[in-house]
């Protein structure tokens, strides 16, 4: 019985001490989401500065970056700066930037971009399904969806111009190959 | 001299104290040196008086907002109020450990003091086992981990800080949550030390139990208390509507108390039949050890809570801890164990002991799997990159019918004779009880309770009711027979007599009353959320609340959205006020509830969503809980019957027995 | 059998009654359906909380999709489907019982069966013959001198 007891509780020690010191390893704010690696969920939003609607079918074939925001957002102001400067060099090609408003008004929204000068087509994601559908947690969240509709890659949190550049480089490299 | 000159000079000599300390009482115990361990008492004191400073510099600079601390800059700021600065001291994590040293340096003096009065050996190695403890945590607030007097250079420090973490400093109340909390913690340690210098000494006898009662009690207690109190917090201040979400903070504060209160049964066995010495060391050994790894699950951002906001370089070094702990202890106890083997069995299964000894089984059960819920997310990551979830509905369907068992044998369990118990006993003790349990039932299904579990806990809560009004009723005929007192004097004197006893009753019926409230809750709690202009108003469980407007309050560190509310229905005639606060430093808004309490329900109102423009719209939610008060009360109870069954026991007057010793021993 | 008897079995079978008419299988209303899976969806801005329970924003638009498919009549597996799609299984509260982390729901059992079984074990283990010495010799004398000197 003794010997049994002795086992069982290093066993039980080490197991715990690998378990916790393991647990080091992961960043509780990590939070992969289902959508990586499957097709972009299709929608149709309306367009925040005029009437007409902003869907993924329109931007077939190209890729798309989503980038969801909101004007009560902090961090989104900080990354505004990079997404300008991607704009404005893609601008054109088979590369396209969309904002998502996320659970905001259309009066804020409109009078965020207005003052910070975007001119990226932005949609409103009104009752939230469209946010929901790609697995966003909260702005800003940065979609790169590849020429072929699957989601590629995922960004949380404020994006910098390297890491866009990367996604979108690759996404190209990719489609220019096939 | 600045705040951090003081605190950091304060805490370094402190270490050298504790250090000095840990050779000295080590040293009085091994050659059993008197001069030692009266140093070691010095240094003791010593060490409490530098660490008291410590902390009152650390309180001192957060209310002079010293931004040259890394700390009162990250937790401060100039409007924070002066109340809320002085609280700060266990706002993070720094600080938290500085307030768990003062503690425990007051545990050291404790038993440096008292202790090793009563118990000079065993309590001289407890000493040492406790300064190496206070060793380690003062070396932690010297490191540069956690070091709260950690400066920053000269052209770095801001004119204004951070402020507080916005949820904490929504309410007083976060003066006494925290403290509860780390007095029930520290605690622990006392009755750790004491088993841990038995297992060294080889000590066959429970003196040390004896010893560490009451500190087991008020441990248990505390823990008991403040997790109500954290309860409390989570549904008044946080404003989600409920009281526990098996939070991984939540679940590293109970499990310690769970284990703590299995030991405060199981001691009792060993008190009354010198059994389970082995696992009264185990409990004691696990209780202390869970405190710490509460702490460490807590501050090392290995979890995603309420409670952790950033990864600390922190975490290693309590992990560490941790183990060490958990080496020493089992390792002592293994080596010690065939001394403590029980000589005896429990034998009869329908005994005091075998109740106690099954239900320290469910206890250790529920623990278990609170710490499994807790980490399985863990190791499922950490083996395969799968991340899932563990939440409420996983504890909530094991920890319920568990909680029931439990409810049943506290009710059986005090009825019982120690040794065992005859059939015709049995039923003549729980005939009444048993129609209590069938009352209970009927009361349920009437009031309209869903669900088998809250019928059945209606049933078991009557059950145990009954069980301890009957007890009382025994205790205060006996008396009466015995002494011809009057029932009230016959009832306080139960209470002097027995306090253990009788105020473990109380402590009975304070958890009945938790439990049925938590079940009254969950079951029948009624919920409507509905977007209204101001003007409208909606219904809810026969309560009608109006709208009346939106407002603003704007204050130097806050600014607020307040929803006005007129509530009338069911004889209620008030005004709520629930909000949305805006802190400066947080993005999202934190709510403030506007709540009605009663002693039949709560009616709970959060402010949703409102429109931030014109004000001309607000979702507002309402929460119609029933009971919920009974929780708060129940805790109050539990809390009032620990102080009970802490009276000591009346003081025996010495009577003088001629005994003639000489004849009995002469003749042999 | 004695009449306490009679009364606890009769007392037993009123408190079993009771609990099967609450546990007797009745069909949740449209309302309860989305109380009940939007408990099971964990609120992805919150800290652990359940979709039900969060006054946040992506709660109540969670709960307005689980409301919307509910009334499409979609099952209890499908909507919850759905949102595993959109953010893995990350999203349930509780693993499914038939998975491999569904061993989670096993482990309380065998911790309390395993319990029990060696609780009984001990308490039934017949007791080791008591050490019964009577005094020796030596310490007799050595008693009889302490009481000898002992005050009055």
């Amino acid at each position: 019985m003794n010997r049994i007891a002795r086992y069982a509780a290093v066993a039980l020690i080490l197991g715990l001490a690998l378990t916790l010191t393991l647990a080091f390893q992961r960043d509780p704010h990590d939070i992969k989401t289902g959508t990586v690696g499957k097709p972009a969920p299709a929608f149709a939003l309306p367009s925040l500065t005029g009437s007409e609607t902003v869907s993924l079918d329109q931007y077939k074939g190209k890729i798309v970056v989503l980038n969801f925001w909101a004007s009560w957002c902090i961090p989104c102001k900080e990354e505004n700066p990079a997404l300008t400067d991607v704009w404005e060099r893609y601008r054109g090609t088979d590369v396209v930037l969309i904002g998502i408003v996320f659970q905001d008004s259309a009066d804020a929204a409109r009078d965020y971009t207005t003052r910070l000068g975007n001119t990226w087509a932005c949609a409103l994601d009104g009752d939230g399904r469209m946010a929901l559908s790609y697995g966003v947690f909260g702005p800003p969240e940065t979609y790169f969806i590849g020429a072929d509709g699957i989601i590629a890659g995922r960004h949380i949190g404020p994006i910098d111009e390297q890491t866009l550049m990367t996604g979108i480089e690759t996404l190209r490299a990719k489609s220019a190959t096939r | 001299m600045s705040w951090g000159d003081i605190g950091a000079g304060a805490l370094r000599a402190a270490l050298a104290l504790a250090l000095w300390g840990l050779g000295a009482a080590a040293y009085a115990a091994w050659k059993r040196d008197a001069r030692a361990l009266a140093s070691a008492r010095l240094v003791a004191i010593g060490a409490f008086v530098l660490v008291l400073i410590a902390d009152l510099a650390m309180v001192g600079a957060l209310t002079a907002h010293d931004f040259s601390l890394v700390y009162v800059a990250e937790n401060n700021a100039l409007e924070t109020p002066t109340f809320y600065s002085a609280i700060s001291l266990w706002a993070a994590l720094a600080g938290s450990i500085l307030l768990w040293t003062l503690i425990l340096a007051g545990a050291v003096v404790w038993v440096a003091l008292r202790g090793t009065r009563s118990l000079p050996r065993l309590a001289t190695v407890a000493l040492a086992v406790l300064f190496a403890m206070l060793a380690f945590f003062l070396a932690l607030v010297t490191t540069a981990a956690a070091d709260p007097f950690t400066r920053l250079a000269a052209d770095q420090i801001p004119a204004d800080g951070n402020g507080p973490n916005a949820l904490l400093q929504n309410h007083p109340f976060m003066a006494l949550h925290p403290p509860l909390l780390y007095l029930g913690y520290v605690l622990t340690s006392v009755p750790f030390a004491y088993a841990i210098a038995a297992l060294i000494l080889g000590e066959t006898t429970d003196r040390w139990l004896t010893e560490t009662r009451k500190a087991a009690l008020a441990s248990w207690a505390l823990l008991g208390v403040g997790i109500v109190a954290g309860a409390w917090w989570s549904y008044a201040v946080l404003g989600w509507g409920g009281y526990w979400a098996w939070d991984p903070v939540e679940n590293a504060a109970i499990m310690p108390w769970l284990t703590a209160t299995a030991y405060l049964h199981s001691v009792m066995v060993e008190e009354k039949r010198r059994l389970l010495r082995t696992w009264n060391i185990a409990l004691v050994i696990s209780t202390f050890a869970l405190t710490i790894l509460g702490t460490f699950l807590t501050r090392s951002g290995v979890v995603n809570s309420v409670h952790s906001f950033t990864q600390s370089a922190i975490g290693p070094l309590l992990l560490g801890y941790f183990v060490a702990i958990l080496v020493v202890g089992v390792g002592l106890l293994l080596y010690r164990m065939d001394d403590l083997a029980d000589r005896g069995s429990v034998g009869a299964p329908l005994s005091r002991e075998a109740i106690f000894l099954f239900q320290n089984v469910l206890f250790v059960a529920a623990t278990l799997t609170v710490l499994l819920g807790t980490l399985y997310p863990l190791i499922a990551e950490a083996l395969s990159g799968a991340q899932l979830s563990i939440g409420a509905p996983y504890f909530d369907r094991v920890e319920v019918p568990i909680g029931l068992a439990l409810l049943f044998l506290m009710g059986i369990g005090p009825q019982l004779p120690w040794h065992g118990a005859s059939r015709a006993t049995l039923e003549r003790q729980f005939t009444a009880p048993a129609i209590a349990a069938a009352a209970g039932a009927a009361v349920a299904v009437v009031s309209g309770m869903t669900g088998w579990a809250a019928v059945l806990t209606y049933a078991l809560a009557a059950f145990v009711t009954a069980t301890v009004v009957q007890e009382f009723v025994r205790g205060v005929r006996a008396r009466r027979a015995l002494h011809g007192e009057p029932a009230p004097s016959a009832f306080v004197a139960l209470f002097r007599r027995n306090g253990r006893r009788y105020g473990g009753y109380v402590v009975h019926l304070g958890i009945v009353m938790a439990v049925v409230a938590i079940a009254t809750s969950q079951a029948r709690t009624i919920e409507l959320e509905q977007t209204l202009a101001p003007g409208g108003a909606m219904d809810v469980a026969g309560y009608h609340i109006t709208l009346t407007g939106l407002r603003d309050i704007a204050e130097p560190q806050r600014a607020t959205t307040v929803a006005d509310l007129v509530i009338t229905g069911n004889g209620a005639s008030e005004q709520l006020h629930p909000g949305l606060v805006q802190y400066p430093n947080t993005e999202s808004a934190i709510g403030a509830p506007g709540i009605a309490a009663g002693s039949r329900d709560d009616l709970y109102t959060i402010l949703a969503a409102y429109d931030g423009t014109g004000h001309a719209w607000a979702t507002i939610r309402v929460r119609v809980i029933p009971l919920v008060s009974w929780l708060w009360a129940g805790g109050a109870v539990v809390g009032f019957g620990a102080l009970l069954a802490a009276l000591p026991p009346p003081k025996r007057r010495p009577i003088a027995v001629p005994v003639r010793v000489a004849d009995a021993v002469g003749a042999e | 059998m004695t009449t306490a008897r009679w009364i606890i079995i009769a007392a037993i079978l009123a408190v079993g009654l009771a609990i099967a008419w609450t546990a007797r299988p009745q069909p949740l209303s449209a309302a309860e359906r989305v109380d009940r899976i939007s408990a099971e969806l964990r609120c992805p801005v919150c800290q652990g909380l359940s979709v039900q329970d969060s006054p946040s924003e992506t709660a109540r638009s969670m709960r307005a999709l689980v409301a919307q498919r509910v009334a499409e009549g979609r099952t209890d597996d499908e909507i919850r489907a759905e949102f595993v799609r959109s953010y893995g299984d990350w999203i349930l509260l509780s693993p499914p019982l038939l998975s491999f982390s569904g061993l989670v729901w096993l482990a309380p059992l065998a911790a309390i069966v395993l319990g029990a079984a060696l609780a009984w074990s001990r308490a039934r283990a017949p007791a080791p013959a008591p050490i019964v010495a009577g005094p020796t010799d030596e310490e007799l004398r050595r008693l009889r001198e302490l009481v000898a000197s002992e005050p009055e």
